[in-house]
């Protein structure tokens, strides 16, 4: 069941606001890499509190629904590599542990049981993330995805860090031609690179990774499972992705009938 | 056995860590089949490496080579220059500058570096290689590449190219800045 459309103005009636034409739309969007730190002054006997990071990117023109789910999809993946939640990034995962097998395979080097659990452990792993990418396809197909959460560690009200993206001013316009995804999606894994948002020395631990979606109330969503009281976590290592086309900001009253939802799965990493 | 690096460890690491940089970005960039690398672990990281036996063979004596220039201090750079077979044009450089502390060989005493700091740093940037991948024009023609070892000023130029800097490592004797220059899709 389709999801009503917010009540916002069209960009027929926004007659006095065109498509933004920024400098940056020609030449590299401006990496605006805001790091907040807590006001009160630094206290050397407690430890230092968590960094917040904003990355906006700027797209110069609509894009579609698809595309943000695509830039969802890929975000994950990318985040459990970067955060070493996976060994390789998926797709090198999928064609390794999908093909028979090889003699000169190094794994072979390890006993044959250690070898066949971790082959398990990343078949589990890979199945559990197609689910959650596939369920997220159904999710961007029924209803706007204002906000997704990417969570990593600890539970989903209190992870140990995560990734909020930000796709409010995102919302699709039939009427004029999208952007290419392709490109969209390269200037936003610029702009994360050069962010350098994953440039920890330490290895973090295996995590379980959580994904959490807005949806309006009544989109009839029946895998991702409504969460009414959610608030978005205050505490944790935080990393903020906005998403902007050059459209003025959609007022939040439009967002009032959208609530969280929460993937089933959590997606346990594996090391090899 | 302290798990210390000295001197020479650190030249054995740099160019060992300029063979891995070499096979991810031959993996990561689509240079040569999927099916042709294997995993290794190094780093705390699952590395990709060539089983071709001509391109193990090529790399082996340039590292060979390079380990002989890097303990005797006069390499500047080394680059992987990507480029159209068909056109011969330069679709991405892949410079890795080096500076060596030409001090070190008047030491009495050896330099010395964990281990553990320095794999750190590598695992950083091999990771930073990877990474560029999501945002790299996708390479569509087949490609040749070449790997240049500078002792003078860098000569390849791309037009109309963007250049991103990676993160760089240390060793005991060596800091190694790590970028990549790429030509810019018509489409973007």
């Amino acid at each position: 069941m389709a999801a009503p459309e917010p009540e916002v103005q069209s960009p027929a009636a926004v007659s006095d606001l065109e498509w933004c034409e920024k400098s940056e739309e020609t030449h590299d969007p401006q990496i605006e890499l805001e790091t907040t730190f807590p006001q009160e002054p630094p206290n050397p006997s407690e430890p230092l509190r968590p960094r917040v990071c904003v990355v906006p990117v700027v797209f110069p023109g609509p894009v579609s629904q698809e595309g943000c789910c695509r830039f969802i999809c890929e975000l994950l993946k990318h985040i459990m590599y970067q955060r070493q939640q996976l060994p390789l990034p998926y797709e090198q995962l999928k064609h390794f542990y999908r093909k028979p097998p090889q003699a000169e395979e190094v794994v072979k080097k390890k006993p044959r049981a250690t070898a066949e659990v971790s082959s398990r452990k990343c078949q589990q792993t890979l199945a559990e993330l197609e689910s959650v990418l596939s369920h997220l396809e159904g999710l961007f197909a029924r209803t706007l995805v204002p906000r997704v959460l990417i969570l990593l560690g600890g539970n989903a009200l209190s992870p140990k860090e995560f990734y909020e993206l930000d796709l409010s001013r995102l919302v699709p316009n039939s009427m004029d031609p999208s952007l290419s995804t392709a490109a969209c999606l390269r200037r936003l894994f610029r702009a994360i690179f050069m962010a350098d948002a994953f440039s920890e020395l330490q290895v973090p631990p295996l995590m379980g990774t959580i994904v959490m979606a807005q949806g309006h109330r009544d989109c009839g969503e029946d895998w991702f499972r409504p969460k009414l009281n959610y608030r978005v976590p205050s505490r944790g290592h935080k990393l903020t992705v906005t998403l902007s086309c050059g459209r003025p900001a959609i007022p939040a009253t439009a967002w009032e009938d959208y609530i969280w939802f929460q993937a089933p799965v959590t997606l346990k990493g594996f090391h090899e | 056995s302290s798990g210390r690096v000295a001197n020479d460890g650190g030249v054995r690491l740099g160019a060992a860590e300029a063979s891995f940089g070499i096979n991810s970005i031959l993996y990561q960039r689509g240079l040569y089949p999927s099916e042709t690398f294997t995993r290794v672990q190094k780093y705390g990281l699952t590395l990709l490496v060539t089983t071709d036996p001509e391109l193990i063979k090529y790399l082996n004596n340039v590292v060979e080579q390079l380990k002989e220039w890097l303990y005797k201090c006069s390499v500047q750079k080394l680059v992987v220059v990507i480029s159209n077979i068909e056109r011969g044009e330069v679709l991405e450089r892949w410079q890795f500058d080096i500076e060596c502390d030409k001090t070190t060989k008047d030491d009495s005493a050896p330099r010395e570096k964990s281990q553990k700091a320095i794999q750190d740093e590598i695992r950083s940037v091999i990771r930073q290689i990877t990474a560029t991948v999501t945002f790299l024009p996708l390479l569509k023609v087949s490609c040749s590449f070449d790997l240049l070892i500078y002792t003078d000023k860098d000569l390849v130029f791309i037009t109309n190219s963007e250049e991103v800097r990676l993160h760089s490592f240390t060793t005991t004797i060596h800091k190694v800045s790590s970028m990549v220059a790429y030509k810019i899709p018509v489409n973007d």
